[in-house]
């Protein structure tokens, strides 16, 4: 049993013993520490801690759990030349990430045509699963889009240059090479572009319920209480999980000896320099930019269903975030700056102002951080903190952290009375199959409020507005 | 044909089989993972076959790479492959694994499916022979 040290009221650290490389530094209130005791996440920190070239502190996010290896909610950063890269630290959905589209549409226009919406957003997006008509992209067409992301769909016709600007690292990290992605990964992939795939992933139709900071809130677009916005949480499909797949099995046969001294195999790394740790960072930028190209495609579908409805109805795109990333950034480590490779899994960027990868309209006010709650309950928009650049490497929480098990969720609740819940809410929910809707239960959930709130005190992610869902579609 | 039983997980599914030969073994935990997609005593028709041939230096890893050539198939080309037939595991000289099997199945558009599975993981695997030659496998899948 590990025993945190209370920092202050929404940190505490596991400190630096035996063979760690690292301290451990978990954003938590009493009440979501109670949480993090019941499963093996404060092990898994430790975990990361131990990993070589570790620079700066294993984090946990305010919504850490348990996860394969790394914990979900668990950001770390390794050196260039002595430090790794794994599979296991990005996640295995790789660039599983946000999209906020606002309207400029009110709550009751919508509500009025909430059914037909849904319907309409319902046959446009597929899920994932039981489609048969999905058309299929050419090698030459997925290698684009492995180079440049959105920018493929931009130069068809599809969304504008400034969807692109509103995406973290403009919809593309520059690191991708096509040729690292296997004949395996392309073949899953190559029908799932606009696709949203199962489980925790949906489209949800929200309104603004809570405007926290008028000023910002105005400079990422939320006019008003009641303005009506989408949010689209999915990642890479198959294509990401492949990727993740074969470099974790050429890792493992790689590293005879280092996937024996792990305490979780999903633990396997590379060197960030040798030839499999820079062949998996070409590879996972690759299925990252076309997760981004998901989410993009995802977006204008979701807007054509929308101006069948609304012919008046104008978009912007407020941001886009990846939460299962590693990326190369620089970061002031004990007072120095330094490149580093940051893992970020289950936590989302969260720069300040001033960044250069953030566009012109957001440099004063630094980066949207975009925070889904679980089906139901509210979602959230925080922004960047300068102070968050150094406490948790431009870093926060990603969602609302899972807290009981799909299969006691099944038990507890059924899809059809969770659907009868969210209707005298005014929800509207539509799933392809209502008996995995239990699963995905509010109640299987860690709460959300909770989450932003820790993330608000630390300063790690101030909060913007709170959103409320109106209407859901799920795989 | 071994057994199915299905524990609690926080995020994903999973499961032990036991059986009372390897193969069975893994032919069973077929069995369990299409009981994840499809629901229990769920069967698909036989319309289409897939040779299968696979290479591993340990054991969990031929177990992962079979598994996950049923998450394969699903996303590639829309298959269900839960019927399992002239499965055959090697231990070969070296002392990796060789697999090879017949999996067949029917596309997936006329059912209905639970869920969709991701990914197989190493999450919590085990894989065990009692000294009565029963196989136990313990297996984490991504859904």
């Amino acid at each position: 049993m590990v025993t945190p040290t209370k920092i202050n009221d929404y940190l505490y650290e596991i400190e630096k013993k035996d063979n760690m490389n690292s301290k451990v530094k978990i954003f938590a209130s009493d009440l979501l520490m109670k949480h993090l005791n019941e499963d093996r996440s404060l092990q898994q920190g430790i975990n990361v801690a131990c990993l070589p070239g570790i620079c700066g502190p294993s984090i946990m996010m305010p919504d850490a759990h348990q996860g394969y290896g790394f914990s979900i909610g668990g950001v770390a950063a390794f050196d260039l030349e002595t430090g790794i890269i794994s599979p296991g630290g990005v996640g295995f959905d790789i660039n599983c990430g946000v999209r906020l589209i606002t309207t400029n549409l009110k709550k009751d226009e919508v509500q009025l045509k909430i059914n037909e919406l849904l319907d309409g957003l319902f046959d446009a997006i597929p899920t994932g699963k039981g489609f048969e008509n999905k058309s299929s992209l050419s090698d030459e067409e997925l290698n684009d889009i492995f180079l440049n992301g959105p920018k493929h769909l931009v130069d068809r016709g599809i969304g504008t240059q400034d969807d692109l600007n509103h995406c973290e690292s403009g919809g593309a990290m520059p690191g991708a090479v096509p040729e690292y992605v296997s004949h395996r990964a392309k073949a899953r992939g190559r029908k799932q572009l606009g696709t949203l795939g199962a489980g925790n992933h949906f489209l949800e139709i929200q309104t603004v319920g809570e405007i926290f900071d008028k000023d910002i809130a105005k400079i990422f677009g939320f006019t008003d209480v009641d303005q009506v916005v989408f949010m689209i949480h999915c990642g890479s499909r198959g294509l990401g999980h492949q990727v993740a797949s074969d470099y974790l099995r050429l890792m493992e046969d790689e590293y005879p000896k280092i996937i024996e001294s792990l305490p979780e195999k999903d633990l396997i790394y590379a060197p960030i320099n040798s030839d499999l740790g820079k062949k998996y960072y070409g590879a996972m930028c690759a299925a990252a930019n076309f997760a981004w190209a998901n989410r993009h495609m995802i977006g204008h579908l979701a807007k054509e269903v929308f101006k069948k409805l609304f012919p008046a109805v104008q978009f912007r795109t407020v941001y886009d975030v990846a939460h299962n990333i590693a990326k190369r950034e620089t970061h002031i480590i004990g007072g120095v700056e330094k490149e580093v490779m940051v893992h970020r899994k289950g936590a989302t960027r969260a720069f300040g102002p001033g960044n250069s990868d953030l566009p012109a309209d957001y440099q004063t006010t630094g980066q949207p951080i975009l925070i889904p709650g679980s089906m139901g309950t509210s979602s959230f928009v925080l922004v960047g903190t300068k102070e968050g650049m150094e406490a948790s490497f431009g870093s926060t929480a990603h969602g609302a952290g899972r807290l009981m098990s799909r299969f006691d969720a099944k038990k507890e609740f059924d899809g059809e009375t969770i659907r009868d819940t969210l209707a005298e809410q005014n929800i509207s929910l539509k799933a392809r199959n209502i008996r995995g809707v239990g699963d995905e239960a509010p109640g299987a959930y860690k709460d959300v409020d909770e989450v932003v709130k820790v993330s608000h005190e630390a300063h790690i992610g101030n909060l913007v507005v709170k959103l409320k869902p109106i209407g859901v579609i799920k795989g | 044909m071994g057994s199915i039983e299905f524990l609690p997980h926080t995020a994903d599914e999973k499961f032990v089989v036991t059986a009372d030969s390897l193969e069975d073994a893994f032919s069973t935990a077929v069995s369990a993972f299409f009981e994840i997609l499809l629901g229990n005593s769920v069967y698909v028709e036989n319309k289409i076959t897939k040779e299968i041939n696979l290479k591993a230096k340990k054991l969990r890893s031929l177990l992962y790479d079979f598994l996950n050539e049923l998450v394969f198939y699903f996303d590639s080309e829309d298959l269900l492959l839960q019927i399992v037939n002239n499965l055959v595991i090697d231990r070969e000289n070296d002392g990796s694994w060789s697999l090879s099997a017949s999996l067949s199945g029917d596309y997936q558009y006329d059912y209905s499916l639970r869920t969709e599975i991701k990914n197989m993981t190493y999450s919590e695997m085990a894989i065990s022979e009692s000294e009565e030659g029963v196989w136990s496998l313990t297996v984490v899948v991504d859904i």
